[in-house]
């Protein structure tokens, strides 16, 4: 398995306060990694220094390498918004924005980073629609305000969005933290199949989840790797104590 | 305190909110009416399309003075709004809490400093300079007072748009300046929409500025570096005359105006309810 | 620290198998019995197997219960795994015992002839095996476990020692009875050993090696 993202020796500070410590990991190529914890052990964190969307809140700091693809994105060549462009995000709140039609917010990232060729962007959007499984809910009403899909439409309609742009690794933060059991597995079975073609780091709270997906799991604790492998080997024969009291639910 | 006691306070406790409401409706009541009533009786096709003439002139109107009104209103929303829109930008993307704190407050200040002070201020800084009063200096005292709200209402719009969208749009690899006018500006079109109409609303109703700087004219516009008329310097003016057809012709002048006022908020409430 | 949802289900279990266990033991220490005394105890035997069945059909449906209600990970998994296991096991012993005592009534009764001292090491090894897969059912302990491992190979090895001994039996009833005992006793240290196995997978994550 080839290793897409690098992690070596990272440290985040918000504000005072360390967020990540002496962290290192791997993520494998069209994977699905889980990060898992207890809140506030810097999953999220973790997450957003992948694409280096930490660093845009004041007070942050980071310090250490990542590498995707063997070169270090936090290197002073390396521009942010090009990161940003080839690491897609979903968040845990299904984000539209309301101004736009269907359309438009899958289309939004494409228009604003210059493909002007309507063509090309037509297409790119109604396969994004086909890829997350919403084409065929949409396909007649793809100039109707995008507040009028379901939670559980809104966050494929983001996965359209972020995917639209072919980025190579899709990070997710709790993507259906806020949805519903049915909405829940569909995506679960979305993110399986996507994994074939994007890299997916996926942090979530649910253990249950982290079991269904994943490829492989990484625990955090306190802003540490507790322990790291693939999903089957944590899931059933943890080695750290700690790893071990998190999966019975004592932590 | 017994029940008896307790219900009575009641009682008259709402009785006396029934009042205060009933009072205050019909002080408001009162003004809107006797305004138009007496408002009305003027408006006739002369009033639209006249100009000033002698007080002894049954034919006249005040055409001068809305055309004067509109322009200097226009010219200082066209100047004010793209400032304010830019600065309230700049407030809510990229300033510090601490600077913002700072600057909003100056704002506040702006926005409460006496509209007559503000006419003297620009007396002071494009009259004497230009040695003659203009329509010019009556646009830019107005531009001065619709700045300080407009730019609060707008910074309050971006401010309240979630920060979710902000890193959405950062994470699909767009600089912060593409999110700011694509997604947040786009995103607050119907707040900037409601501070612009307000602050029109007001600056149009406004007439200390504009006493020292377009001063009036009995003309219509004759150009940026001339005095100009507006409705509501007409108003002053002829109210204080001791002349009966100029007096009728402000009441009738008082009666457009509120219901230009009047106008402007209902299309507000109009337009921004209707997109949900 | 609240106790966790699962905890009583698996303090339910670790009781039932606790009682299962003893159940089973005192099967096997009435077939000894019966092949010392020479007694016909099948019918009691061939009900106590049945009961055994009931036991583990309890466990099993309490064990895939909590499995789906709680969805456990990690040792609470290994562990659940583990007792359905263990109750299995613990149902072959109480059956193999009853075969003793059927072949005790077949062959061994009223056959007075026939000495049944040359499968005693046998037996005491076998119980010897028992006792302990008992002791860690109750304290479950990989060290232990691994003993029984040994045991186990011990046990195997007595196992041919006698049935070269039984050869040279002349009567035939007792030679097959006592060649039967001793199977099935080989078979039952087999069981402790399957056990033993379980419970060493529970703690460590993984299975002792069996040489065969």
């Amino acid at each position: 398995m080839n290793i897409k993202v690098k992690i070596r020796n990272l440290n985040v500070w918000y504000g005072k306060k360390h967020v990540l410590k002496f962290f290192s990991l791997d993520i494998f190529e069209n994977a699905v990694t889980a990060i898992i914890g207890p809140s506030g052990c810097g999953k999220t964190t973790l997450l957003r220094v992948i694409n280096r969307l930490h660093e845009t809140v004041p007070g942050a700091r980071v310090d250490g390498k990542v590498y995707i693809d063997g070169i270090n994105i936090y290197s002073d060549e390396v521009n942010p918004v090009e990161v940003r462009r080839r690491v897609g995000m979903i968040f845990q709140y299904p984000i539209v924005f309301p101004h736009l039609s269907i359309y438009k917010n899958v289309a939004i990232g494409l228009i604003l980073n210059g493909y002007k060729d309507k063509e090309f962007v037509r297409k790119r959007v109604i396969n994004s629609l086909k890829e997350v499984g919403l084409w065929n809910e949409v396909k007649d009403r793809l100039d109707d305000r995008a507040t009028e899909l379901s939670g559980g439409q809104k966050q494929r309609l983001a996965i359209a969005r972020a995917i639209a742009l072919r980025p190579e690794i899709l990070l997710m933060d709790e993507p259906t933290s806020s949805l519903d059991p049915s909405s829940t597995a569909r995506i679960e079975s979305l993110i399986i199949r996507l994994k074939e073609n994007y890299t997916i780091v996926l942090v979530t709270h649910l253990i249950q989840q982290a079991a269904r997906v994943a490829d492989y799991i990484a625990f955090l604790y306190d802003g540490r790797l507790i322990e790291y492998g693939p999903a089957d080997e944590i899931l059933k024969r943890p080695k750290k104590n700690l790893t071990e009291r998190y999966l019975v639910r004592e932590l | 305190m017994s029940i008896k006691t307790r219900m009575i306070k009641e009682r008259v406790y709402f009785f006396l909110s029934y009042v205060s409401v009933g009072i205050t409706l019909f002080i408001l009541g009162s003004i809107i009416f006797y305004t138009f009533i007496n408002g009305f009786r003027s408006w006739n096709l002369d009033f639209f399309l006249l100009p000033e003439s002698s007080p002894l002139d049954p034919r006249q109107g005040i055409a001068h003075a809305i055309q004067g009104s509109v322009i200097v209103s226009f010219t200082a929303a066209a100047l004010a709004t793209p400032i304010s829109i830019l600065a309230a930008i700049y407030l809510s993307e990229y300033a510090s809490d601490k600077i913002r704190g700072y600057i909003s407050n100056i704002l506040e200040i702006m926005a409460s400093i006496p509209s007559i002070v503000v006419g003297i201020i620009t007396y002071l800084l494009f009259v004497e300079p230009l040695r003659t009063f203009s329509a010019f200096a009556g646009s830019m005292a107005l531009t001065i007072m619709m700045i300080p709200y407009m730019t609060r209402v707008c910074e309050d719009t971006f401010l309240s748009i979630g920060k979710e969208y902000r890193e959405a749009g950062l994470a699909l690899g767009l600089h912060k300046w593409k999110v700011s006018t694509y997604i947040v500006l786009r995103m607050g079109m119907r707040g900037i929409i409601t501070g612009f109409a307000l602050a029109f609303g007001r600056i149009f109703g406004e007439t200390a500025p504009l006493l020292f700087t377009a001063l009036g004219s009995r003309t219509f516009f004759t150009g940026f570096l001339n005095p100009v008329s507006s409705i509501t310097l007409l108003i002053y003016e002829y109210s204080k005359s001791p002349f009966e057809t100029w007096i009728n012709i402000a009441w009738g002048a008082a009666a457009l105006l509120m219901i230009i006022i009047l106008f402007i908020n209902i299309l507000i409430r109009f337009v921004v309810g209707k997109r949900i | 620290m609240p106790k966790r949802l699962i905890h009583k289900g698996l303090k339910d279990l670790s009781k039932m198998i606790l009682e299962m266990s003893l159940y089973s033991y005192a099967s096997f220490e009435k077939a000894v019995d019966a092949i010392r005394r020479g007694r016909d105890i099948r019918g009691d035997l061939i009900a106590r197997s049945y009961q055994l069945m009931m036991k583990r059909e309890e466990i099993n449906s309490l064990a895939i219960e909590l499995i789906a209600r709680y969805q456990p990970l990690a040792s609470d998994l290994r562990y659940l795994k583990a007792i359905m296991d263990v109750a299995y096991n613990l149902l072959r012993i109480g059956r193999y015992s009853a075969d003793i005592s059927i072949s005790v009534s077949d062959y061994l009764i009223n056959n007075e002839k026939c000495n049944s001292s040359v499968i005693n090491s046998l037996i005491e090894k076998v119980g010897e095996m028992l006792q302990l897969t008992l002791d860690i059912i109750e304290h479950p302990d990989a060290d232990k476990a691994e003993q029984i491992y040994f045991l186990d190979e011990a046990v195997d090895d007595e196992y041919r020692r006698i049935l070269e001994k039984i050869l040279d039996i002349n009567n035939a009833k007792c030679g097959l009875a006592l060649a039967l005992i001793a199977r099935y006793l080989e078979r039952l240290g087999d069981h402790c050993y399957y056990i033993a196995d379980s419970i060493y997978y529970y703690l460590n994550g993984y299975r002792l090696i069996k040489k065969w």
